[in-house]
């Protein structure tokens, strides 16, 4: 794997990991937990980062 | 019910990735094995074996797929599920093909994967359940008289427990004494009719003209003698197990009465016509090879279409010897006590001599000779010398008077016939007497100290073990 490529392959993994934290801590959150928007934020964030590399991906 | 937790292997090179799925699994109730490294994960599975494995697809060195070949091979009832930050038609192809459970891709679905981990656990539970469940009936098997550890053993122990629910007729093959009758019974005793009789009949020990009345029964006045109405073996297993020894003995006139009632249900007591409805599961054995019977036409091919329709093979002693030392330990501990005697087991010596034994009659002569040898045995051990005692007299396997441990009796002459009824006879005596030396030499008439002098001329007993000073 070409240095950009790795770098690509962590930057997904670690995505993936501050999504799936996000996910759990978003299914723990009581109804009306104010942290809750905060949290879609991060997840949001994370999500539109996750996309940038896909259309990366496709666009190459 | 299943007090093990099951075990769950995370490979992944990137650690925040195992410590997220450590977090999303914490409550499904799984052992979690962590591993960054894929050699390691490997080697760690020969000591822990996982039940599921979820693994990356790309890590540096070993592969995702590499580790799901490895494991699929090593422990196929490991479940694999791969996971990828780069999900691709064609790794999923090649996992699926490999015999992946799933393919995931990351950023992980939590509730999929948790999904997907619960059914893993109800699979896990559900083999356990079942491997207790065999465990307990392998051990009815062998109460049944049967004990085999070895792989052919189990296998047709599989075969049994797998025909027994349903079979309405099983052909029990293999040499004498392998056990077809325990093989029969089991079937009988795992089958939905246990309830019911098992009623065996050996098909060599009946004279002909006797066969219809003992498996048909018969009318009064059928024949000279018949003064009573009585009912036949079919009658009496109704509902039941027939078992047939050695059925390739059966006369050609009755073979083709028992086809009868195995294609219509029906028989008929000798001496009326009137047919009566009998529902009997047949197994029959024998150790002839009936296909060879009837090529030769001294057996009927319908006949035997119609018992083979499930052969259950039994294999001899000598090709499943692992089994001995097992067998051993049952029959000793049996003949210990039947005998009253302190016998803890067999020694080395004893146990080379019993594993390389030939065994023509298989498990009935095993039994037989150590019978005789707890017998005879003085100690807390079967030694050799017990062994080769009990062990029956072979023109070529005769022990020379080294193998008795040196014994200086004078040397046996080969081919001496009369020498070997009188060993046989007073082993059989002995035997009645329960190893009674003073009643044994009673029963033959001989004194206490010619039975010893027999005795060590016969190499059943050593020198030294000559009371010194008997009565």
């Amino acid at each position: 794997m070409s240095d950009a490529r790795t770098v690509e392959h962590a930057l997904r993994n670690h995505i993936a990991i501050i999504l799936g934290y996000a996910e759990l801590l978003v299914q723990e959150c009581a109804p009306g937990d104010p942290r809750r928007e905060d949290l879609d934020e991060i997840y949001k964030a994370a999500t539109a980062a996750m996309k940038l590399l896909h259309s990366k991906d496709s666009a190459a | 019910m299943n007090a093990r937790e099951p075990v769950l292997l995370v490979v992944d090179d990137e650690p925040g990735m195992l410590a997220l799925v450590e977090r999303i699994v914490r409550a499904e109730g799984f052992r979690v094995v962590l591993q960054s490294d894929a050699r390691a994960a490997l080697r760690g599975l020969a000591e822990e074996p996982a039940d599921v494995a979820l693994v990356d697809l790309q890590m540096p060195e070993v592969g995702g797929l590499d580790v799901l070949r490895a494991i699929r091979e090593r422990q196929p009832q490991c479940g694999v599920i791969l996971m990828t930050a780069h999900a691709g038609v064609e790794t999923a192809i090649e996992a699926v093909k490999l015999g992946a459970l799933d393919y995931l891709a990351k950023p992980l679905d939590v509730e999929r994967l948790r999904q997907l981990l619960a059914q893993a656990r109800e699979d896990a539970d559900r083999r356990a359940a079942l491997l207790a469940a065999e465990s307990e009936t392998a051990h009815r098997l062998e109460l049944c008289g049967m004990i085999g550890r070895s792989g052919i053993m189990q296998q047709l122990f599989g075969l049994v427990r797998r025909v027994a629910p349903h079979a309405r007729a099983a052909l029990v093959t293999g040499e004498t004494g392998v056990g077809k009758e325990g093989i029969a019974r089991a079937i009988h005793e795992l089958g939905p009719r246990r309830a019911r009789r098992f009623t065996a009949i050996n098909c060599s020990a009946v004279v002909e003209s006797l066969f219809e009345s003992e498996l048909f029964g018969h009318a009064r006045g059928a024949f000279t003698g018949a003064t009573e109405h009585k009912p036949g073996l079919f009658e009496a297993a109704d509902g039941g197990t027939l078992f047939l020894d050695e059925v390739g003995d059966l006369p050609p006139s009755v073979q083709a009465k028992l086809l009868r009632v195995l294609e219509t249900g029906e028989m008929q007591r000798v001496g009326t016509l009137q047919p009566k409805k009998v529902d009997v599961r047949i197994v029959a054995a024998t150790n002839r090879n009936l296909r060879a019977e009837v090529d030769a036409g001294r057996f009927r091919s319908d006949l035997y279409y119609r018992l083979n329709v499930i052969e259950l093979n039994v294999p001899p002693l000598r090709e499943r010897r692992e089994d001995i030392p097992y067998l051993t330990a049952a029959f000793v501990k049996e003949f210990a006590a039947r005998f009253d005697k302190p016998l803890q087991g067999v020694g080395p010596s004893a146990e080379r001599l019993l594993m390389s034994a030939d065994w023509p009659g298989n498990v009935r002569e095993l039994r037989n000779v150590l019978e005789r040898a707890c017998m005879m045995a003085e100690g807390r051990v079967l030694i050799e010398r017990d062994v080769i005692a009990a062990m029956p007299v072979r023109r070529d396997l005769r022990p020379t008077a080294e193998a008795r441990g040196g014994d200086a009796g004078p040397a046996r002459p080969a081919g001496d016939e009369l020498d070997d009824v009188e060993r046989e006879h007073i082993i059989r005596i002995l035997a009645e007497a329960r190893g009674n030396k003073r009643a044994a030499a009673e029963r033959l008439g001989i004194s206490r100290r010619t039975l010893y002098r027999r005795l060590e001329r016969h190499g059943l007993v050593q020198r030294a073990d000559r009371p010194r000073n008997p009565a």
